[in-house]
């Protein structure tokens, strides 16, 4: 054979081979990188759709009632199908065709989560056509399911004591329970936040104080004056221009913040010297009930002048009437005590692998020193993660697998790192499930999960700003309570601690007065001082974020350690980095224990006033 | 002689068409599944650092291992835009109450691994920015073969890149957990 001949049959050999290979390989390079830009839209679509849940939420002064919640959550669930649909116009996908690839979208809040996904267990509820066991045929488009969100769960589990009885858990992502059942003296309801108890001593009820923590690094708790900048319209309402601006004093009362005017000149005007603010306008109150409570509070802790605020107090006095009971009665319990979710009847034992995290047999409501609640790392919170991340992955596997819009694909929920559950049962968050449409070889099968940072539902650790003023100047900074520069300005007498709020309250306020969006009045709630018009704030105090932990958060504390009353090592020094444990700021200094009260108190105050639905029924 | 000078160039063909072509395609297909390696592995990172609102150091020597388990070495370049909420402060042309007038602060490579290395991590919040651009800088087969018939010069030295960005989407956790 000539040597062309071997060419040629090597050409028509590889020739093929090479072809083959190349138009594999470009395939499996577009499907990823649609694949990554689907990803890409996902993670958008997720994030459009909590800022609306945002947006919606802490503009809503009855965000927290269910019936407004589950607006909120229709509203964020159509702002991510428009926002999926407007980046995926690219590939041709309409809003309808887009909710057959997406089998259920997750809400966590605070004490339970909502599914969205579609259901087709339609019963009739008239009497005529009523067939016993059969769902009504919906036909919508011609489909017989219809996308909804699934009634609330609670983060439940059932516990069965030693004496028999079986108990219920409700968790909730903070250190608050409620828990029901028969005790050993008859059905009891009680609802309360979860401390570590011996850390509060001195419960002093008539003066509001108290002291919290390990023996020797006490910080006292007590009424504390909380102030707020409003904006607010009266003088338009009476044909007047111009909006007016000041600094109020404010306390919750039955779930409402109720502020103090001081001016005597508005208090004759509305006739009250408390008012609620409603729509950017001052509304007397005038019920002679709430005025002498408010006036009795103002005699007692604030001289007579101010009305202060005693939640935090309430917070950790309550809290440690609630912890020595649940010690006292549910002591005992330890993760094998729990009732299986599948079957209702049997405990867990030995089973160590139910749960995704395994506590053994220690105690888990025995609070204390080793098990604080408070703490990310205590046995307690360990379970608590572990029984939330195994109610909502019972759900979630049910609803994605009996997900039926299409034959041609079969719905699975995909596995979700530790990670991203330790963010799940961590946050108000949304996770949403995108799978099924066809990329090139594959099917696409992910998820996103966003977590909501500003809403009125938890007040997590880091949702607390410590805000100080330099010393002789009216600059005022808002900070993270382990931020360097804070301890530092602390130490070296140029800051000084005026409050401490939680992250919302740093949220800029706008007050629409025309449809002409530059004619509205912007406004935030730490800002101190007079402000008039649009643009016009020469006499405004405002509050800028701190430089080293807000604008560019790298060199921080764990606030975990400033709960735990822990002295703050930097990373460099620490033992695990192979560092000699050099002590930054040592937990008995000065500056330190001031940021700890602070930020304890304003954490405990705000848990205090979120709006609640569980209450402990021993107190009504 | 002229025979034998056209066995010479035939077979000089031949080895042309027989080694060098496949070697070329072959080389070519290695490429393009690295340069798919680098581009899932970036765009997983910085999806990752979206989400989370932090960078670890954990996570980053993750990504970078994966990088150089496709057996070439790469230029990694990370920027980071921090926004600065604080409307109209130490700029003169922003204006207070506008939306939008906000500045961002770069941090580049060498000072991500500097705080990476002293801090363990580095935490954001929503509204930062990150790019993450990788680019190959040893010469791939695919590349020391093209150089020999055709040579490429200029910046664009590279055959295998990966590049994502993206606007953090929350707030990172202060915990160290």
């Amino acid at each position: 054979m000539k040597l062309q001949h071997l060419a040629v049959i090597f050409v028509i050999i590889i020739m093929p081979i090479s072809i083959v290979m190349s138009a594999y390989i470009g395939n499996q390079i577009n499907a990823i990188n649609l694949q990554n830009s689907y990803d890409a839209n996902l993670i958008n679509a997720t994030y459009d759709a909590v800022k609306a849940f945002q947006l919606n939420t802490t503009n809503n002064k009855y965000a927290s009632i269910s019936n407004s919640k589950i607006r909120d959550i229709e509203a964020s669930v159509n702002v991510f199908y428009n926002s999926l649909n407007t980046s995926m116009s690219g590939y041709s996908l309409a809003a309808k065709d887009l909710e057959d690839y997406v089998p259920a979208m997750l809400f966590t809040l605070y004490d339970g989560y909502y599914i969205y996904t579609s259901y087709d267990n339609v019963y009739s509820t008239t009497e005529a056509d009523k067939k016993v066991d059969e769902k009504v045929e919906i036909n919508l488009d011609g489909k017989n399911y219809q996308n909804g969100l699934k009634p609330y769960v609670y983060y439940s589990a059932k516990y069965k004591l030693r004496n028999g009885n079986i108990i219920i858990v409700n968790y909730t992502l903070d250190n608050e329970i409620t828990v029901y059942g028969d005790f050993g003296d008859g059905y009891t309801t009680r609802s309360g936040y979860l401390i570590n108890p011996d850390y509060v001593k001195n419960i002093n009820d008539n003066n509001k104080t108290l002291k919290y923590g390990e023996d020797g690094n006490e910080v006292t708790i007590e009424p504390e004056k909380l102030t707020e900048h409003l904006v607010t319209i009266e003088k338009r309402e009476s044909g007047g221009t111009g909006t007016d601006s000041g600094d109020y004093n404010y306390i919750f009362y039955q779930n409402k913040k109720i502020y103090q005017e001081t001016n005597q000149d508005i208090i004759n005007e509305i006739g009250s010297e408390y008012f609620w603010y409603d729509n950017y306008i001052k509304t007397p109150v005038n019920d002679p009930n709430i005025i002498a409570d408010l006036n009795e509070n103002k005699q007692k802790y604030g001289n007579g002048n101010t009305i202060m605020s005693t939640s935090a107090f309430e917070y950790y006095a309550k809290a440690y009437d609630f912890s020595i009971w649940v010690r006292d009665k549910l002591g005992d319990i330890e993760q094998g005590d729990m009732i299986k979710n599948e079957d209702g009847i049997s405990t867990i034992g030995t089973a160590t692998d139910y749960l995704a995290e395994n506590t053994g047999t220690k105690k888990i409501f025995n609070v204390g020193k080793d098990n604080d609640p408070m703490l990310s790392s205590s046995t307690f919170n360990n379970h608590r993660l572990a029984v939330i991340r195994k109610t909502i992955e019972t759900s979630l596997n049910t609803v994605i697998s009996n997900y039926r819009s299409t034959e041609l694909y079969d719905y699975a929920m995909p596995v979700m790192t530790d990670d991203d559950w330790y963010r799940i049962t961590n946050n108000v968050s949304m996770v949403t499930f995108m799978q099924g449409m066809s990329i090139g070889y594959r099917y696409y099968n992910n998820y996103a999960i966003i977590t909501n940072n500003v809403n009125k539902e938890v007040i997590k650790p880091e949702n607390v700003y410590i805000i100080t003023q330099e010393k002789g100047s009216t600059n005022r900074e808002y900070h993270q309570p382990g931020c360097k520069e804070l301890l530092e300005g602390l130490k070296n007498d140029t800051l000084e601690i005026v409050g401490a709020y939680p992250t919302a309250s740093f949220q800029r306020q706008s007050v629409k007065l025309t449809e002409n969006s530059d004619d509205d009045v912007h406004f935030y709630l730490q800002s101190r001082g007079k402000q008039t018009g649009g643009g016009n704030t020469q006499d405004l105090i405002t509050i800028t974020g701190c430089y080293n932990c807000i604008v560019s958060s790298t060199t921080n504390y764990d606030t975990d350690e400033i709960i735990a009353g822990r002295s703050l090592i930097n990373f460099q020094d620490s033992v695990e980095n192979g560092g000699t444990g050099k002590i930054a700021f040592s937990n008995n200094s000065d500056e330190y224990l001031e940021v700890r009260k602070a930020y304890l108190q304003a954490l405990a105050r705000e848990r205090y006033d979120l709006y609640k639905s569980n209450f402990d029924l021993e107190e009504i | 002689m002229g025979d034998s000078l056209i066995t010479v160039v035939a077979i000089f063909l031949a080895a042309i068409l027989m080694f060098v072509f496949p070697l070329m395609t072959m080389a070519d297909r290695t490429d393009d599944i690295s340069n798919l390696a680098v581009q899932t592995a970036t765009s997983e990172f910085v999806d990752e650092v979206r989400t989370t609102g932090k960078i670890t150091l954990d996570d980053y020597d993750a990504y970078l291992s994966e990088l150089t388990a496709t057996g070439n070495t790469f230029d990694v370049d990370v920027l980071i835009q921090q926004l600065d909420e604080n409307p109209g402060v130490k700029t003169t042309q922003a204006e207070a109450t506008k939306i939008g007038e906000n500045l961002y602060y770069n941090i580049y490579t060498t000072q991500v691994e500097e705080l990476l290395y002293d801090k363990g991590r580095i935490t954001l919040k929503e509204g930062d920015l990150v790019t993450v651009t990788a680019k190959n800088t040893n010469q791939t087969i695919s590349q020391m073969l093209r150089n020999f018939f055709y040579t490429i010069s200029g910046n664009s030295e590279y055959n295998i890149a990966g590049q994502a960005t993206g606007v953090v989407a929350v707030n990172g956790s202060t915990s160290q957990k």
